[in-house]
């Protein structure tokens, strides 16, 4: 088993939910949690056919380490965290986040789960530049860094 | 008064006006500084550039750290101008 009790993961292969499970996995927990993103076929009215993840892999990397270092914190107890974003262009219905929290009870995975995907979302540095079936693209709008004049 | 020239690497909507810039500053410019230096540089070069509030919006990475509006640009540091973000 490795001991680091968090992993994080960008890259441009596909994302493995069972490598997830099989990493936050310990004998002494009850418990895994996982939520696999994918992209879909619509978006605010509009049919898509694909998503380019563009991503600053330094950042991000920093950005995931941290939300697992937190996560870590939060359960106040032992923990186990796998964090994995793709990177490039996804079809619909291909995995583009994979969380997965193990614990020893349910509540904390569950919790900590949510956690990370909802601040992954506000936190890395990551982009969604979504391909529409008519044939043109668009950056989505997303959540700012730095305050505005801050 | 010394200048610099100061590479700034594009992410997410940035891209569709390439890989990158590069500006030259004086020496000491502040991030606040290089933001709106580049967003006159793009809008001369574009006409009805549309991207200034997103410039605004947008923070900046030197090396491996995202930094305030008053923190010194340097060229020998990696500056990335990263929109908000929107994973997952």
């Amino acid at each position: 088993m490795p001991s680091q009790p968090f992993h994080v993961v960008i890259t441009d292969q596909p994302l493995d939910l069972m490598e997830a499970h099989r990493f936050a996995a310990d004998p002494a927990f009850g418990a895994i949690a996982s939520f696999v993103g994918v992209v879909r076929n619509n978006n605010e009215g509009r049919a898509a056919g694909a998503v380019t993840y563009d991503v600053h892999e330094t950042l991000a990397m920093k950005a995931l380490e941290e939300l697992c270092a937190e996560s870590l914190k939060m359960a106040n107890g032992p923990a186990r965290v796998y964090a994995a974003h793709a990177r490039g262009r996804l079809a619909v219905g291909e995995a583009s986040v994979i969380i997965a929290v193990g614990t020893p009870h349910r509540k904390a995975a569950f919790e900590i789960c949510q956690f990370m995907i909802d601040n992954l979302k506000e936190r890395a540095p990551i982009w969604k530049n979504e391909h529409y079936l008519e044939g043109d693209n668009a950056w989505l709008a997303g959540n700012s860094l730095e305050a505005p004049g801050k | 008064m010394k200048r610099e020239n100061i590479k700034i690497n594009f992410y997410g909507a940035f891209r569709k006006y390439g890989d990158h810039e590069t500006l030259s500053l004086p020496a000491g410019s502040s991030v606040g500084d290089l933001k709106d230096l580049l967003a006159k540089h793009l809008a001369g070069k574009i006409p009805g550039f549309p991207d200034s509030q997103l410039i605004r919006d947008s923070a900046i990475a030197c090396d491996d750290a995202v930094v305030g509006p008053h923190y010194k640009v340097r060229q020998d540091e990696r500056v990335s101008i990263l929109p908000p973000v929107c994973g997952g």
